[in-house]
């Protein structure tokens, strides 16, 4: 079963437009949403969430529209925000008993283990923590109720390195189980790269690239040459290249490539910026 | 549901517990003096908390993240609701006491005209959010405020042009009647207004 599935989905707003987007995200697998700041992640992840409503296009979420008796489904998703979200005066110990009688499958005991795991204050309000400790207890509540899809918009940043290790390493933890899925959005490429099996760029609105992680370094590579060779090329084959004095650099498809021509191994970062920027 | 309402509490306790006290205080007072004003501003009081606390929840960003929860929006809308209907409950049942307590000193004691300190205690109180929390819930608190403002002008404004009428025609009802007939109107307040709340806040985008 698809964990996400969404068909031609679009929004519209005054100066911004999302899609058509076509996105799916099988159990079992992590995929990380990646775009520049205002790409749209978190319209798609509100989309997905019934925060925001579409105008165009389907959504179905762990097998089931989101349209239809979603309150059932949320009991299965655990959601971090960019901005969290919870009240400034609340510390972990209330969150607890929040969520206790707010899901249905709410684990007090293991909540408690996250909560210890993460070093989180038991009592300090949330007003007064720091954003990597509230990402930390946005993390521990949305795991603690046992989802089987977690949602994560920008969740990594703020933490520090050794922080989003540990977090990186709950998060393939959990996708260990072949039912559950991670959809995580962020801007820190580096992030994402280590952490999912698919990779969706997306780009003033568009989704420009979606692909399994192991795939599209297989498709794609960086080549090293004169602005006269990159000429030589097709061009589908090149999607982004930089041309200055020294010479080019350009991501390519390492099929279109010309015979002798040196290919080297892409790093998403590079792809996404490279697929971003284009000429420069 | 209890999920939103206990969140509520830990939110707003600081605030509800210091209305409490003004309760009290300003019982005491109604019951000491005869200024109206002690009677009635504790339930204006406490009608608009429920307002103060989606200003919070905007703030936090909880009105978003709320919505990741298995709730519906409705139920969203409906914890506020119960939440100022307690509040104002709490606040009439206080002050019934207190006005029941100064009427009896003065030795005027009617049973009618409790009723109807009541029922324009409750109406009082039921106004404020009744009209606000559809506004709100619409339009976010920021903006909400500002269509309040007009709204209670424009209510200001009816409300004298009806006692003006009232006086030319000079109409003729029990004290009785008048206490039921602003229980009723609080009730019917509260009623459009939860209904009104629910349809605006399904459609609100985020």
């Amino acid at each position: 079963m698809n964990a996400i599935e969404i068909k031609g989905l679009e929004k519209h707003y005054k100066g911004f437009s999302l899609g058509p987007v076509d996105l799916i995200l099988p159990s079992g697998c992590i995929m990380g949403l990646i775009g520049e700041n205002g790409a749209g992640k978190s319209t798609i992840i509100k989309l997905i969430l019934n925060i925001a409503y579409k105008d165009k296009g389907t959504i179905n979420i762990l097998g089931k529209d989101n349209t239809q008796r979603f309150e059932l489904t949320k009991e299965d998703i655990g959601v971090v925000l960019d901005e969290v979200g919870y009240p400034h005066n609340m510390t972990a110990d209330h969150l607890n008993h929040v969520m206790k009688y707010s899901f249905k499958n709410w684990d007090e005991k293991l909540y408690y283990e996250y909560v210890e795991k993460l070093e989180i204050p038991l009592k300090k309000e949330f007003q007064k923590m720091s954003r990597g400790m509230k990402m930390k207890t946005g993390i521990a509540c949305a795991m603690a109720h046992k989802p089987k899809l977690l949602i994560l918009d920008e969740a990594t940043s703020g933490l520090d390195p050794v922080v989003r290790d540990e977090v990186v390493d709950m998060f393939n933890e959990f996708t260990r189980d072949e039912n559950h899925a991670v959809l995580i959005s962020s801007h820190i490429v580096s992030d994402l790269e280590k952490l999912c099996d698919y990779i969706a760029f997306l780009h003033k609105g568009k989704l420009i690239l979606m692909d399994e992680k192991d795939a599209i370094k297989e498709k794609y590579g960086v080549i090293h040459c004169t602005a006269g060779e990159l000429e030589e090329l097709d061009n589908d084959a090149v999607l982004g290249k930089r041309i200055s004095s020294y010479g080019a650099e350009a991501i390519i498809k390492r099929d279109m490539a010309r015979p002798g021509m040196e290919v080297g191994p892409v790093s998403i970062e590079d792809l996404f910026v490279f697929m971003v920027k284009g000429e420069q | 549901m209890k999920g939103l309402l206990l969140k509520d509490w830990y939110l707003g306790k600081k605030m509800l517990i210091a209305a409490l006290f003004i309760i009290i205080i300003f019982d005491v007072a109604a019951v000491i003096s005869d200024n109206n004003f002690f009677t009635v501003y504790p339930t204006v009081l406490a009608g608009v908390m429920p307002v103060t606390l989606i200003s919070y929840d905007e703030k936090s960003s909880w009105s978003s993240y709320s919505l990741t929860m298995p709730y519906t929006r409705a139920q969203i809308v409906s914890a506020k609701y119960i939440l100022t209907v307690i509040i104002l409950a709490a606040s009439v049942i206080f002050l019934g006491i207190g006005l029941a307590l100064r009427i009896g000193i003065s030795g005027n004691f009617n049973h009618n005209n409790v009723f109807a300190a009541l029922g324009l205690i409750a109406a009082s109180g039921a106004v404020l959010p009744g009209i606000m929390l559809p506004v709100i819930f619409k339009l976010g608190a920021d903006r909400g405020r500002l269509v309040y403002f007009i709204i209670i002008v424009a209510i200001s404004w009816g409300l004298s042009y009806v006692m003006e009428i009232n006086e030319r025609i000079n109409f003729n009802i029990s004290a009785h009647t008048f206490g039921a007939l602003l229980i009723l109107t609080s009730l019917i307040i509260m009623a459009v207004s939860w209904r009104l709340s629910i349809i605006f806040y399904e459609k609100r985008d985020f």
